[in-house]
């Protein structure tokens, strides 16, 4: 509960701060500057972030949010371990993503964990959703320009990455994929629809490696 | 016309015979022709379903340093190979479209729906958290018209194998395909194992390639080789031995002639009374006409160095070899297997057809119904002459009751080797393959109470699905309910409670108007009356395989088989069985050694039976008291290969006693010809003749008894035993009969 109340606060904080800044100036980056930068960056190992994931779409009644951790480990590739509302593990490895969580026994009382493995099919949206989390995440720019066009831009008090889905039948789906930071840190990473309906990650204090000098002198805002 | 004349056209005549077999030739493998008719469901699934089901038709690869998107790329690849019915791991994409539509269309008669509003609550909250993680239109589409996933969760439990993190080891990457053509269909698993190889070759890492098909295709490479090998191996030593012998090549023609001969005629009097050969009763076929080889070798190495009167009686002896071989192999007609009726049918045209070849081709008329006796042997000799055999025997006889003397176990005689065949077992585990050796069996009078029963049994083996007994089962029930469950699941609808359910939505965030297509759906399912039917599973052609596999008729009933994976209890599994009489938990293994030991009941029988009536037979022709020296000699060179069959091989299997009906047909021609009563300067033409006989038969035999395939290595060394026994009995009778 303290944890959760934490991560809210600082999410708060965040958006606060975000509303007051006003209008930020912004100068566009090449491609090939967004994607030195994306390819400079990558979370690194063991580190754990607190994240809050929201989700709109048309079954939910209003806005469903999860919050959890995340980490990374070379075995496991990335994990996302959401503690609330409801306990579940997902692990993306390798374009395969894991799903753990607890269920009821069928046949006695009791539950167990259930774990189902889904390789990812890029022509799915969703599923390229989760694609480009992990490619991003761990630094690998090659593998979007396969799937998106790639834009950034500086901002005064950070950077913003746009990727536009170049397959007609994602675009149907997923009109663009957006993702912003300061620095190092990966804050912010958005899903959307035309009709406007989408997934949006917060995340907090997360630090990509390789420290912040070495990517913002070369390339980053 | 001239000896050469007689050779010549005996040879263009075989030509002919052989191409015109040729053209007719149509071979099958179905390995259950060779067994004797079924005697209870476990051996009916051996016999009538060989090949197919749980373990036949699974290929496993593992693919070395590679991770789950090259293995997803291989195994998209393969799924579009025609021969390839299923690639697992499978994405169960959660999509209508992608399910059968006869499961999509009776989802709501598949399952149960949630009871009250905190049931909804849990199930609801559970799609909300799927559409987290993934919430494209297919997957709203799915979840708005099956929220609580009834087709999804039915096909998924009667579809998996491992669930799926069990096919990522790390580096090494594990993919289970199920092939369309059944397990002993070689030409179709050779093409397939053929292509999976050149895909696999593509990469750069290695890869292992397992299953039993795998094994098959390249058992046959190895066994066509070796088989081959050693053949010519033993062809040219035996062609060179009796060049060596003869010094002509008319003779070597002539020696070779009837063993041809009497092979394809053989074969084309088989073409015309069966639709089909079987590939093993020509191989064992060919084994059996061994035999026909001795009589030319008689016949020319008497013209050679025996006497005109020794040569007269040359004949009268080889007739009654040749009388008692056609009995013990015509046995096999009755033996009620229809391979087995092949194989005797072929060595008795053969044995004919060589018999006639070999005294056309050196001059002889034969008459196999003479009925002139032979003179007796003076008694006094007579005592000294049984002592070999009757020592042989009992030397022989001792062996065999102090070690087991059959073995019944057919694995034992395959020749994969040891830890391929543990590296397969191992991935049948971690893989969640159902079990190969146990499964449980619903039998009962109609099609609806065995789906009754079999909803019974998969019921009351849940609970030791949650306490590690069991992984999984997969029944035909999981996608064909019973008509008693489905009218109830049909009656609980009529129950449902919309306020229930969008409580439940309501609980889990999500908005009860986006499920109108379920309640739609809810709706027409109430005023439905019809059900889902095995027809129209059937006719679904993804499900149609699986669907035969699991559900079929038999005799006067229908059987409902349970696969059980990842079974680690079986006496668990027993126990819970017990509530419901119609279920029995089978046991292949010890099927398919009760069936082994029955067939080899049949074979003693057959070959007891054979003996009786070669008793008869040369009793008619001869004394009593030869008779029965004459088979006590053949028995004796059949226990002693036996007895060493036993010691060398561990136990006598259904190969071995084929072999030894060759041998006793061997041993009885070596001691009709040793044993007869002859003139003295017949003597050197007769042991030189058995002798040349003998070697050549040890040549091959023993040739072929040093291959690494046990059965070629079984046939081989049982055969050359008993000819070495069978030469030795003869040589001591002679010594006893004429005292020198």
């Amino acid at each position: 509960m303290v944890a959760r109340a934490a991560v809210s606060a600082t999410l708060l904080l965040l958006a606060v701060t975000e509303c007051f800044a006003g209008e930020p100036a912004t100068e566009a980056l090449t491609r090939d500057a967004t994607l030195a930068l994306i390819g400079a960056l990558e979370f690194p190992a063991d580190v754990e972030v607190a994240f809050e994931q929201s989700q709109r779409n048309p079954l939910f009644s209003r806005v469903k949010k999860q919050q959890g951790i995340m980490f990374k480990t070379a075995e496991q590739g990335l994990v996302m371990r959401i503690t609330d509302p409801r306990a579940e593990e997902r692990t993306l490895n390798a374009g395969a993503v894991s799903l753990t969580r607890r269920e009821r026994n069928r046949h006695g009382p009791g539950t167990r964990d259930v774990t189902r493995r889904t390789q990812l099919d890029p022509a799915r949206p969703s599923h390229l959703v989760l694609l480009t989390l992990e490619a991003v995440l761990n630094g690998d720019a090659s593998s979007l320009t396969t799937h998106f066009s790639v834009s950034g831009e500086r901002r005064q008090n950070g950077w913003e990455m746009q990727l536009e889905p170049i397959a007609d039948t994602v675009r149907e789906q997923l009109s663009r994929i957006w993702f912003r930071g300061a620095g190092h840190q990966l804050q912010q990473f958005r899903s959307e629809r035309d009709d406007g309906e989408g997934g949006f990650s917060h995340f907090v204090e997360l630090t990509m490696h390789p420290p912040a000098d070495n990517v913002t002198r070369a390339d980053a805002p | 016309m001239t000896a050469n004349h007689r050779v010549l056209l005996a040879l263009l005549v075989t030509v002919a015979v052989a191409a015109g077999a040729a053209l007719r030739l149509e071979i099958s493998y179905d390995l259950s022709a060779f067994l004797p008719p079924p005697g209870d469901l476990a051996q009916s699934l051996l016999t009538e379903r060989l090949g197919q089901g749980a373990g036949a038709q699974l290929v496993f690869i593992a693919l070395e340093d590679s991770n789950s998107a090259e293995a997803s790329a291989i195994a998209g690849e393969l799924r579009s190979h025609p021969l390839i019915s299923r690639v697992l791991p499978e994405e169960l994409t959660m999509s209508s479209d992608s399910l059968p539509r006869v499961l999509w269309n009776s989802r709501l008669l598949l399952g149960d729906l949630p009871a009250d509003a905190g049931a909804w609550a849990e199930v609801l909250s559970q799609r909300a958290d799927d559409l987290m993680f993934a919430a494209d239109d297919d997957t709203l589409a799915l979840i708005a018209a099956d929220p609580a996933l009834l087709s999804i969760d039915a096909l998924s439990r009667f579809a998996a194998g491992a669930s799926p993190p069990a096919f990522d080891q790390g580096s090494t990457q594990l993919l289970m395909l199920e092939t369309v053509p059944a397990g002993f269909e070689l030409a179709a698993q050779t093409r397939l194992v053929t292509d999976i190889r050149a895909t696999l070759a593509r990469r750069a890492g290695g890869a292992q390639l397992l299953g039993s098909p795998v094994y098959a295709v390249d058992l046959q490479e190895s066994v066509r080789f070796e088989a081959t090998l050693f053949s010519s191996i033993a062809g040219i030593a035996l062609l060179l031995f009796i060049v060596l012998r003869f010094r002509s090549p008319q003779r070597v023609i002539g020696v070779a002639l009837p063993l041809a001969a009497g092979g394809v005629s053989a074969m084309l009097a088989l073409t015309f009374a069966f639709d089909e050969v079987h590939g093993i009763t020509l191989a064992f076929g060919f084994t059996l006409l061994g035999v026909a080889l001795d009589y030319p070798l008689h016949l020319f190495i008497h013209a050679e160095e025996g006497t005109s009167a020794g040569n007269r009686n040359v004949w009268k002896v080889l007739r009654l070899g040749i009388l008692s071989t056609c009995i013990a192999y015509a046995t096999l007609i009755f033996s009620g297997a229809t391979g087995l009726q092949q194989l005797g049918a072929f060595a008795l045209v053969g044995i004919i057809a060589a018999a006639l070849t070999a005294a056309w081709i050196t001059h002889r008329s034969v008459d196999l119904a003479d009925t002139e006796r032979s003179p007796e042997t003076p008694p006094v000799k007579q005592v000294l002459r049984w002592w070999p055999a009757v020592t042989a025997l009992g030397v022989s006889t001792a062996v065999l009751f102090a070690f087991p003397v059959f073995n019944d176990d057919l694995s034992s005689l395959t020749p994969v080797d040891a830890n391929l065949l543990e590296a397969d077992a191992q991935l049948r585990t971690t893989l969640g393959v159902a079990d190969i050796r146990y499964l449980v069996s619903v039998k009962a009078g109609s099609q609806e109470e065995a789906l009754r029963a079999s909803e019974r049994a998969v019921a009351t083996l849940g609970p030791l699905q949650e306490s590690g007994k069991l992984v999984g089962v997969q029944s035909i029930t999981q996608i064909l309910p019973s008509r008693d469950t489905q009218s109830h699941r049909r009656e609980a609808l009529d129950a449902f409670s919309i306020e229930d359910f969008e409580a439940g939505a309501a609980a889990a965030a999500l908005e009860p108007a986006a499920f109108a297509t379920f309640i739609e759906a809810l709706e027409d399912e109430r005023d439905n009356d019809g059900f889902a039917t095995f027809t129209a599973l059937r006719d679904e052609p993804a499900l149609r395989g699986a669907v035969d596999n699991l559900f079929f008729e038999h005799a006067d009933g229908w059987v409902s088989l349970v696969f059980l994976r990842g079974l680690t209890d079986r006496e668990a599994v027993m126990a819970a069985l017990q509530s419901v009489p119609q279920a029995a938990l089978l046991d292949l293994k010890l099927a398919s050694e009760n069936l082994v030991a029955d067939y080899r009941s049949r074979l003693v029988t057959l070959l007891l039976i054979a003996l009786a009536v070669i008793a008869l037979m040369l009793g008619v022709r001869l004394s009593l008291r030869e008779s029965l020296w004459l088979l006590l000699n053949a028995v004796a060179a059949m226990a002693f290969a036996a007895a060493c069959s036993v010691v060398w091989l561990g136990g006598l299997s259904l190969f071995n006693l084929i072999a030894l009906i060759l041998v006793t047909g061997l041993g009885l021609d070596y001691v009709l010809f040793y044993g007869r009563e002859r003139p003295r300067t017949d003597d050197r033409a007769t042991a030189c003749a058995v002798l040349i006989c003998a070697v050549s038969s040890l040549l091959v035999f023993g040739i072929l008894s040093l291959s690494e395939i046990p059965v070629l290595r079984s046939i081989g060394a049982t055969v050359a035993a008993g000819v070495i026994a069978a030469y030795l009995l003869a040589r001591f009778g002679r010594y006893a009969n004429t005292g020198s």
